[in-house]
């Protein structure tokens, strides 16, 4: 007994060398598994049968870079994200920073597919992206969390080819919906009519966004959201345009009107709301009773990647508990989970924070695909909003 | 003897490979760009390497003209872009002139230092700051309340004047430039020649110092009035609901909806109006400068 403890404790000893022997020296070779709990540890690899590790070991990466096309701040490049990533799997996480995600279709165009590995895009594009060959099929049989996403993320149609092959999937999602600031709105705000209150000239902060714009409106006017009547939604949106303050496009624009007073009611993403809360400003954050509208990321293989396993190993961290737990609870900045086990598991004041306490919307128009002429009808439309005197 | 065995030489050409690197130069930054943005601008739809051109169309123009939005962008970026190149000019020459002609000889090169500080930060920086300035609570605002104009919870932000006084604030120091290069070169007897002959102040500047920095004047302008008509950071940042110019629609086709050849037009017709207000404002100057001599 007491040989077989020695042989045991001699085994570790050797693979704890070896492991930091691989971390120096950046070789290829096999080793046990950092004693992290991650998510996808014990998955196996989809078409690498030399690198495929036994139930509850780790592969190892050393060496290799995985390009990772997100936003700036938004999870990946958290300590939880890529750094526990490449602390588990040996790699190198590189990000390239998305500033628009049609800009992103033209840098993969462009040339940016030989760098660019694995993609986090909004369904709105998908299909769009598969169109012009930049982003493969995903094989979800590979991915260990994929069961456990939440099924109206998963079964939506733009978010799959023709065949009904999946090229996106979940990670994050979350809503625009309706704010105000208690400390000078003091009613109760049940609608989005609100905005266009006289009440509140020149104190909205509106945002600026095609999409949101129109369904929004839409949604005012009691219209489908998906297919409203544009020159009523038009009409109504240079009609807001007195109330308008600002049409604020990022973090730095919304922040910066709140906290001056620019701002007092209008339309935010629910993380910034959570954030401006935890910072201590009465800022209410509400589901209007006509709907509110829903985002999705989702996560997709860019074509012909040299690093695709790694890339299907980086989908299943980002959908596995460890990291989607720490999207939700994690910082100011927290965002819903896909993964409806770690949804379920979350406590009630994780749920407030989130603003899904005690249960999410029901009647959330998610963003989804539209084909171009719709597309453009929609930007054009925003533009002529924008451009009217 | 010697004197013909030293003939004068024949003058030596110059050696005309010497220009190829410059003329290369202005081939590939500015005519091939040129060529390539005309070419665009017929082009149907998007342009990628992938994808290629996908075929050359006249509809990006006709949706130019046909439509109502582009004018009125158009004729409100022109509109900013010359109230911005006149408060430069009303506000660039006493700075100048005072640098050139007040400022000790040696303390001027501090004061063109310190007047071109502004052109060496980074665009966003510049707009920022103002943002602080200008916001609710902000050090303008408390100064205007103290003056007993309006409230500091009030805020200038987000409208046409906030980007005229950031655009302003980033072009005023090429104004300063151009205008100070000439005033400095007035000589100053001849000034004093003016004042003993009886010119009052406003005749002196009329008669002798505008028309000697009539060079400057037309280079600020040239500087400032292009880039401020295509601007659209300033008025995306700072601007209200009624701020967009045509740089934001351009901007909008290479970046949101992917019409690059819609872009391309924009541009083109940007560049053309442009060109024709330039030709104006050059035309208008000399026969100015023929008028009061210089």
């Amino acid at each position: 007994m007491k040989r077989t403890w020695k042989k045991l404790a001699c085994s570790l000893l050797a693979a704890v060398l070896l492991l930091g022997l691989a971390a120096c020296g950046g070789g290829s070779t096999e080793t046990e598994a950092p004693a992290t709990d991650a998510p996808g540890s014990a998955a196996p690899a989809t078409d690498a049968p030399e690198t495929e590790a036994p139930a509850g070991e780790t592969e190892d990466f050393s060496g290799q870079t995985l390009t990772v096309a997100n936003w700036q701040s938004y999870g990946t490049d958290a300590e939880y994200g890529a750094a526990a990533f490449e602390e588990l799997y040996g790699c190198e996480v590189e990000h390239y920073f998305i500033s628009s995600v049609p800009e992103l279709l033209q840098t993969l165009l462009n040339g940016g597919m030989d760098e660019i590995d694995v993609i986090c895009i909004n369904p709105v594009y998908i299909r769009e992206y598969f169109a012009n060959g930049v982003i493969e099929p995903v094989d979800t049989a590979a991915l260990e969390n994929y069961a456990d996403l939440r099924t109206d993320l998963t079964d939506v149609d733009d978010v799959k080819d023709d065949e009904g092959n999946v090229l996106g999937v979940p990670w994050i999602w979350g809503t625009t919906s309706l704010f105000y600031n208690a400390d000078v709105v003091t009613e109760e705000i049940t609608s989005w009519s609100a905005l266009w209150d006289e009440q509140y000239a020149g104190q909205v902060g509106f945002f600026d966004d095609h999409e949101s714009a129109i369904k929004v409106t839409a949604m005012m006017l009691g219209q489908d959201p998906y297919n409203p009547d544009m020159a009523a939604v038009e009409e109504e949106l240079i009609a807001l345009k007195p109330n308008v303050r600002t049409y604020w496009g990022t973090y730095d624009d919304f922040v910066r009107a709140y906290t001056a007073g620019d701002i007092v009611i209008g339309n935010v993403w629910g993380s910034i709301a959570t954030q401006m809360k935890a910072e201590g400003y009465n800022i209410q954050y509400v589901y209007p009773e006509e709907g509110t509208v829903g985002w999705c990321d989702y996560w997709c293989l860019v074509t012909g990647s040299d690093e695709k396993d790694l890339a299907m190993k980086w989908i299943d961290f980002c959908t596995g508990s460890d990291f989607q737990t720490g999207l939700a609870t994690n910082g100011n900045q927290v965002y819903c989970p896909a993964n409806q086990v770690v949804l379920d598991s979350l406590d009630d004041e994780t749920k407030q924070n989130l603003w899904i306490y005690p249960s999410a919307p029901d009647n959330m128009f998610l963003s989804l695909q539209m084909d171009s002429d719709t597309l453009n009808e929609w930007i054009n439309l925003w533009t002529n909003v924008k451009a009217s005197a | 003897m010697k004197h013909a065995q030293n003939r004068p030489s024949k003058p030596r050409e110059p050696v005309r490979a010497l220009i190829l690197p410059s003329a290369a130069m202005l081939l590939c930054i500015s005519l091939i760009p040129l060529f390539m943005l005309i070419v665009f601008s017929f082009v149907d739809g998007n342009v990628t390497t992938t994808t290629g051109i996908s075929g050359f169309t006249l509809k990006n123009f006709l949706s130019i003209f046909s439509s109502s939005t582009v004018p009125s962008l158009l004729w409100k970026s022109f509109g900013i872009s010359f109230l911005v190149t006149v408060l430069c000019i009303l506000i660039g020459y006493p700075a100048a002139w005072a640098i050139a002609k007040v400022v000790k000889p040696r303390n001027r090169n501090m004061f063109v230092m310190l007047s071109i500080v502004p052109a060496l930060v980074s665009q966003l920086l510049l707009i920022y700051a103002i943002m602080q300035l200008l916001q609710s609570g902000g050090l303008v605002m408390n100064f205007l309340e103290a003056l007993g104009i309006c409230s500091s919870s009030d805020s200038i932000l987000y409208s046409d004047t906030a980007v005229i006084i950031v655009l302003v604030y980033e072009y005023l120091p090429y104004m300063i430039l151009c205008l100070y290069s000439c005033l400095e070169k007035i000589d100053d007897n001849v000034l004093s020649a003016a004042h003993t002959l009886g010119a009052g102040r406003g005749r002196t500047f009329l008669d002798v110092v505008l028309p000697q920095s009539f060079s400057g004047l037309l280079a600020g302008i040239l500087v400032i009035f292009i880039p401020v008509a295509g601007s659209f950071v300033e008025p995306d940042t700072v601007g209200g609901p009624y701020s967009m110019m045509i740089g934001s629609l351009i901007n909008t086709q290479f970046n949101t909806t992917l019409n690059m050849g819609y872009g391309a037009a924009l541009s083109f017709v940007l560049l053309v109006l442009m060109s024709l207000a330039l030709a104006l404002i050059n035309g208008g100057m000399k026969l100015a400068q023929r008028k009061i001599g210089g």
